[in-house]
């Protein structure tokens, strides 16, 4: 059976960002000493998670990528209808954690009986695309993809592939993280991230070896159509490529690297010549940087015109961050101009008609996703 | 909606409470041998009396893994079972077109618990287990064991991610995303679900009793199940025996409420709905309906209406085996959905165990006993938090329709 790309108009598109810089703040006694860095939402975005709905008991995670979908909405010009026609596809690592975390915890501290009910509904990783159905009043195919920086990838193939299959008529996508102290625990016991709270700069070769990265949080989500069915898209899916390599860092090869993205491209029938923004997902730890530096530069020798962007800068670094980079290509794409806040290290980017996005991590998950005007 | 091209079951396996085979599993249905029992993996105040579907034995030796969550051993062993029934060889296909697709949902939580004790308790803390809690760890262990490349997914739709994983496998062979999936799901008891369950009042203290007039409610439990998924010509052209034909899949989301199901069961009749039109079937034409029967006083009679709305005043037989298995979460899709093949391949309808007298707010007449039958379509339902329901559709292998 031959591959078809799974191809969608984007027709609208909306995010939760973390404010422009980390911020810093006590570490829990019991792990560090020194106060942590990270990403997070800023004060205005904060308030804006005060929704309607915060009445009823949602985690941070739902209220996120709510305000995502709101904000997606709001910028639709044919709305989704409610009801069965509108698929629902959510990728998330760590969902809400943050309420699994609360749930154990009074069972430790409590005993088992101090179990409490809603924190427990809460801790099922479908929470958020079910709250979004239960939102929004999306009553299709519903999905929830967990498996860490595939998962936003993997949500975005699905949307499009029920699209494509006639299952659906639009499909919200969603990626979203919320950042939970057990996660920064276990980030730096293990030495992954710094405590500096100066910025990420992504292939800049500023943080030394052993520094790390910095954790993030946010969410992105989009507005998913069959091709041509609506009003002027705002950017046009060309394929979508999630894979597990078979290889973890330090074992990678950008031989390999550099096929799985021509191979990226050929499914979604783009020639390298055409990419005006490669966009990658580098996030300032210098073993994973070296890696897309490498495939970089070896993009770069069959087209020496490719410019490079980051955006881990704006983001820090977690599972799903990859939705945000998909965001600001989409808007470069629809503005055919790369967005003031992605910062270019290599090459000169023009009128920007395409835009490749590749992400790889140290557990070997890799990806290629290609947006077109 | 287009009509999905079938899709080949070419190799199952299963591990749970009933057994640690396919065939040990059918000799337990067949059998209505009664598999709870008493947790004894862990302590629990409020639950160590509860019989659960505890799998015995040591998942670790059989996986033959050297780390990862129980979960991991279960997947891994389930999976080993499916690669060598469908007759897999590394040297059969490329890797980058062999897929894992499992459902998901508590992963290594023990390993989290474990941490918080040690941190609440203000000892020294060790992060390396919590590189064992992640879900995906299981997906990511069976595409190493088997060197499988290509993409790879995991699926964390509450219970019904078991059907939603083999849904979403069957996608990936239409799109020719792949050529072998390894699809199913995989699920381990922990402190988090027995409690999180308890809190909710949804557990049976004396064993779940799907459809009957006296049910109290679940029992849980764990376990794995995993299909290999192919299309019909990589099947045909490597001369693989396929077990059955996945038809048909339907997922909905009833967006009613964040855990309890529509009243009405509308999304689980929709799930159905569709599955039979991707499968382009009537009806009429599903002769066993292997439910999700969880034994609790809302999911029963919805999904008896559920049954009702789509199938009419003779609906198809109807049985649960949860109280073989337990609720096995994630797993259930992809363990009940083996059950249904292996109802097909054995021309037999396994027993609704626990049922003594059918609750009469249930219009359904639940098979009791083990009986034969001859069966050409079964399906296989699943419902979860949040409304997420599934259906498959599943087709003999040897049925004259399936032969065209």
């Amino acid at each position: 059976m031959t591959y078809v790309a799974c191809t969608a108009d984007i027709v609208a598109a909306g995010a939760v960002r973390p404010g422009p810089a980390p911020v810093s703040r006590p570490a829990p006694s019991a792990v560090a000493q020194e106060p942590w860095a990270a990403y997070r939402l800023d004060a205005a975005t904060e308030q804006d998670l005060s929704l309607p709905e915060r009445i009823k008991r949602m985690g941070r995670g739902q209220e996120m990528s709510i305000l995502a979908v709101r904000r997606a909405l709001d910028a639709c010009a044919e709305a989704p209808a409610r009801g069965g026609a509108t698929a629902v596809a959510v990728g998330t690592a760590w969902a809400e954690e943050g309420d699994e975390i609360v749930f154990l915890e009074n069972l430790i501290k409590l005993g088992e009986k101090a179990a409490k009910p809603a924190y427990f509904v809460n801790s099922v990783k479908n929470a958020l695309a079910s709250q979004l159905a239960l939102t929004f009043g999306f009553r299709g195919e519903n999905q929830t993809f967990a498996h860490d920086a595939l998962s936003f990838e993997s949500a975005l193939w699905h949307g499009a592939h029920l699209l494509r299959a006639g299952r659906a008529r639009h499909a919200v996508v969603c990626g979203v993280e919320a950042l939970v102290e057990l996660q920064e625990m276990h980030g730096h016991l293990l030495g992954w991230y710094g405590t500096d709270a100066t910025a990420l700069a992504p292939l800049a070769g500023k943080r030394a070896a052993g520094q790390g990265t910095l954790p993030g949080e946010g969410a992105a989500a989009f507005v998913l159509a069959a091709p041509r069915v609506g009003p002027k898209p705002l950017a046009r899916l060309l394929g979508v490529r999630a894979r597990g390599s078979l290889r973890r860092w330090p074992a990678l090869r950008v031989s390999e690297e550099l096929e799985f993205v021509a191979q990226g491209l050929r499914d979604a029938g783009t020639r390298q010549g055409d990419i005006g923004l490669l966009l990658v997902g580098a996030n300032g730890e210098p073993g994973l940087d070296g890696i897309y530096a490498e495939v970089a530069r070896g993009l770069r020798a069959r087209a020496p015109g490719l410019a490079v962007g980051v955006y881990r800068h704006l983001t820090g670094d977690f599972a799903v961050a990859s939705a945000l980079g998909f965001e600001l290509a989409v808007r470069a794409v629809a503005s055919r101009a790369v967005p003031a806040e992605v910062r270019v290290v290599d090459g000169t980017a023009g009128a920007v008609e395409r835009v490749l996005l590749y992400h790889v991590t140290n557990a070997g998950y890799h990806s290629t996703t290609v947006v077109s005007a | 909606m287009k009509k999905r091209p079938r899709v080949a079951v070419t190799g199952m396996g299963i591990v749970s409470a009933a057994g640690w085979t396919l065939d040990e599993t059918w000799g337990s249905l067949a059998a209505g041998r009664e598999c709870l029992r008493p947790l004894s993996l862990f302590e629990s105040q409020r639950c160590g009396k509860l019989p659960v579907g505890e799998v015995t034995g040591d998942p670790a030796r059989r996986s033959g893994l050297a780390a990862g969550s129980r979960s991991d051993h279960l997947a891994v062993w389930a999976a080993g079972q499916a690669y060598a029934d469908a007759g897999l060889r590394a040297d059969g296909f490329a890797a980058e077109r062999g897929a894992v697709v499992l459902g998901a949902l508590t992963g290594g939580m023990m390993f989290t618990e474990e941490f918080l004790v040690g941190l609440f308790g203000e000892k020294r803390v060790d992060a390396r287990g919590l590189d064992e809690r992640a879900c995906c760890n299981a997906t990511d262990r069976v595409a190493e064991r088997f060197g499988l490349g290509g993409f790879r997914a995991t699926v964390s739709n509450a219970c019904a991610s078991g059907g939603s994983a083999l849904g979403l496998g069957g996608d990936l062979i239409a799109a020719g995303e792949a050529d072998v999936v390894l699809a199913g799901g995989v699920d381990s008891l922990n402190r988090v679900v027995l409690n999180g369950f308890g809190s909710l009042m949804l557990v049976s203290p004396d064993g779940c009793r799907p459809f009957d007039a006296e049910r109290k409610g679940m029992s849980v439990g764990e376990g794995s199940g995993v299909l290999v998924l192919e299309s019909e010509a990589h099947a045909r052209a490597r001369g693989a025996r396929v077990r059955a034909w996945l038809v048909g899949c339907g997922n909905t989301c009833d967006a009613h409420h964040v855990s309890a199901p529509q009243p009405e069961g509308r999304g689980l009749a929709e799930a159905m709905r569709i599955a039979l039109a991707d499968a382009g079937l009537l009806p009429a034409a599903v002769d066993y309906i292997n439910a999700h029967g969880t034994g609790t006083a809302d999911n029963d009679p919805v999904e008896a209406r559920a049954i009702r709305a789509i199938f009419g005043e003779m609906p198809p037989a109807v049985s649960s085996t949860k109280r073989f298995f337990g609720h096995t979460l994630a797993a259930a899709g992809a363990i009940e959905a083996i059950v249904a093949v292996l109802a097909l391949e054995r021309q037999a309808i396994p027993p609704n165990l626990g049922l003594r007298k059918v609750d009469p707010k249930i219009p359904l007449a639940p098979v009791a006993e083990y009986r034969e039958a001859e069966l050409d379509v079964a399906m296989s339902t699943s419902l979860g938090f949040g409304g997420n329901n599934s259906a498959l559709l599943f087709r003999r292998a040897g049925s004259r329709e399936a032969a065209t």
